[in-house]
């Protein structure tokens, strides 16, 4: 972070993952630092016009919807300020659509210039939403019947129930997308796993859901998880809970956000033992600038 | 070529749909080109601004050959008879990883990611399918690879690549018959382990159970003769849908069917492979729930019954023994 020199942070994710909700919660954060080693914005990009809406939104509490395919998404620029050692550095962190990553996994492609931004990029988070179920649930066998016979009806017969590439489940994606990332890359890439919306985490009961990002992805995403230890040296991970928002978007829920004196408190951040507001915990972290020694899930 | 009324929609270019649809996207606009036009772009090269990945399906035997040449790998050939769970039980082992469940083994990475997907597809409630099933492997998938690299649970980086080709339970019949189509097997000649299946809805039945007993002899009869040095193989028999055996009125017997199947295979075949071991497995059994810890024991012992032999130091040079390019494939 001594140079400031341009470099680029990918939000890696499928769709309604909760990447915007994230870049606009950290364009709020970086008013100011959270605390004395936090970052800030040193200046204001030159062209805001993709945030500076949003951001509105999100304080007036308003939800940031699924934003329309229809219209371009130019990258995002961050000029950030670490007081603490008195550097600065630009990052741009490009908004991909969510549909991209899928239309990736389903062509088995990405255009080049992706390709290229990921080559060279600092880093990524990767978002996975919390709700979101990893597997395509099994079918249970109703009881034991007696052998059937052994010839069947052929399976072009039941076109019904034919496999589409599309229907493979969340957790396949997501790992097919990094082995995709590992075929380009030459260098190790730094994931930052944001698991989004930890707010409905918080609230679940704990004997049915893990309160440790480390846990949570290890018991809701195993193969992902997995696939991120074995292979921690081409993808040095850490695993955050993230909510954006900070809760839901029902009219009582908008009140309690909006009732804060200060809008960043909404924020929820867990990073192993450590919770707290600053949404730029992750890209600390990206950017080396992150203690080890508070995280639980290294 | 279609074109889209998405602005962003690189489809008339890439062919890539922006939504990932294949078909019946909403957006894409009918193609009323010129015929003539559709001549002059049917021979431009294909775009080069995309990047290809591997395709996620089974791998053919050339793609295999890389990973063999690559990285030390075990090649498993499962056969058996149609519909005695071979592609099941496979199906099975993939989404046991997707669970998490396995205890030795972390997942380490797949080619074959949708294969598995695919294979396990009419076990999912998404399929809509009434009751669990799986698709069964047909006479093209012939000497093409399910791919699974894993490491050991606590080792830093000790990892396997393994291999594993289904022989189409409708060739079976075919390798039995003739030697020559069972010489062409080439999964069976490159192969570190031989899993023969051994269906016990048919062994539970007084008329088939002849024949499934037959066949298994008869199979690895001809693997003895067709196959080059048969003894540095290794054969595995699963006695599959062992839920018949288990569920059956006249369970012991059934039992004892398959025990005195298993002897008689002992005392054939000891001493013509590299070893010989039994297991007794349901993956996607009626009435109960999967055998997971055999199915566990028995993934186990795919990769640790034979020590994994390392790749050469001539990195990228075939192996004959273990490339597809030696038999003709390429």
């Amino acid at each position: 972070m001594s140079t400031p020199n341009e470099s680029t942070i990918l939000m890696v994710g499928l769709a309604d993952t909760g990447k915007t909700n994230f870049l606009v919660g950290l364009d709020v954060i970086l008013d100011k630092p959270v605390d004395q080693d936090g970052l800030c914005h040193s200046n204001r990009a030159d062209d805001r016009s993709y945030v500076q809406p949003l951001r509105r939104k999100w304080l007036l509490g308003e939800e940031i919807g699924h934003s329309s395919r229809q219209a371009s998404k130019p990258t995002h620029q961050l000029i950030l300020h670490h007081p603490a050692s008195g550097s600065k550095a630009t990052f741009s962190i490009p908004d991909h659509y969510g549909e991209t990553f899928d239309s990736q996994f389903v062509t088995r492609s990405m255009q080049q210039d992706f390709a290229s931004q990921l080559k060279h990029a600092t880093g990524i988070v990767l978002f996975l939403h919390c709700k979101d179920q990893a597997d395509n649930e099994l079918l249970d066998h109703p009881t034991f019947v007696e052998p059937t016979p052994i010839i069947k009806v052929p399976d072009e017969a039941s076109d019904k129930n034919k496999w589409m590439i599309e229907f493979a489940c969340k957790q396949v994606k997501v790992v097919d997308i990094l082995q995709f990332v590992a075929e380009i890359r030459e260098t190790p890439l730094p994931v930052a796993v944001a698991i989004s919306a930890w707010d409905l985490v918080e609230k679940a009961p704990a004997s049915l859901t893990p309160k440790t990002p480390s846990s949570f992805i290890a018991k809701q995403w195993p193969l992902l998880s997995q696939f991120l230890e074995s292979n921690s040296k081409a993808f040095p991970f850490r695993v955050f809970g993230v909510s954006a928002r900070g809760g839901g978007s029902t009219p009582d829920e908008i009140k309690r956000l909006t009732d804060l004196d200060d809008a960043r408190e909404r924020v929820i951040i867990v990073d192993g033992d450590h919770r707290s507001n600053d949404l730029s915990r992750p890209v600390r972290w990206l950017l080396g600038m992150l203690d080890t020694l508070d995280s639980s899930n290294a | 070529m279609p074109t889209c009324s998405q602005p962003n929609c690189p489809i008339a270019t890439t062919g890539a749909c922006l939504e990932g649809h294949t078909q019946g996207c909403p957006y894409l606009v009918a193609d009323n080109a010129d015929p003539s036009e559709q001549v002059i772009e049917a021979i431009e090269p294909y775009p080069s601004e995309m990047y290809h990945f591997h395709s996620g399906e089974k791998l053919t035997g050339d793609e295999a050959s890389r990973i063999m040449n690559a990285v030390p790998a075990r090649v498993v050939l499962c056969a058996g008879a149609q519909s005695a769970g071979k592609t099941t039980l496979l199906a099975r082992i993939g989404e046991l990883f997707r669970a998490g469940t396995f205890k030795r083994f972390r997942f380490a990475g797949s080619k074959t990611l949708c294969a598995f997907e695919r294979a396990s597809w009419l076990a999912t409630i998404a399929s809509g399918a009434d009751n669990p099933d799986t698709k069964r492997s047909h006479r093209v998938e012939k000497d093409t690879f399910y791919h699974l690299q894993v490491k050991r649970l606590g080792s830093v980086e000790h990892r396997f690549d393994v291999l594993i080709s289904d022989l189409p339970g409708e060739l079976f019949p075919e390798v039995l018959a003739t030697k020559e189509i069972c010489g062409e097997q080439l999964a069976l000649a490159c192969a570190d382990h031989l899993v023969l299946f051994v269906d016990c809805a048919s062994m539970i039945d007084s008329a088939k159970r002849h024949d499934e007993r037959d066949s298994a002899l008869s199979f690895l009869e001809q693997v003895v003769e067709c196959r080059h040095e048969p003894d540095l193989l290794y054969v595995t028999v699963v006695f599959s849908r062992w839920d018949y055996v288990l569920n059956h009125q006249n369970q012991d017997r059934s039992a004892r069917n398959c025990s005195s199947l298993e002897v008689e295979l002992r005392d054939r075949f000891s001493t013509a492979f590299c070893g010989l071991r039994f297991f007794r497995i349901a993956a996607r059994p009626k009435g109960m729930d999967p055998t997971d810890m055999e199915i566990q024991g028995f993934f186990k012992h795919l990769l640790e019954a034979i020590p994994m032999l390392p790749v050469p130091k001539t990195c990228g040079v075939p192996r004959p023994a273990r490339d597809f390019c030696a038999f003709g494939v390429r």
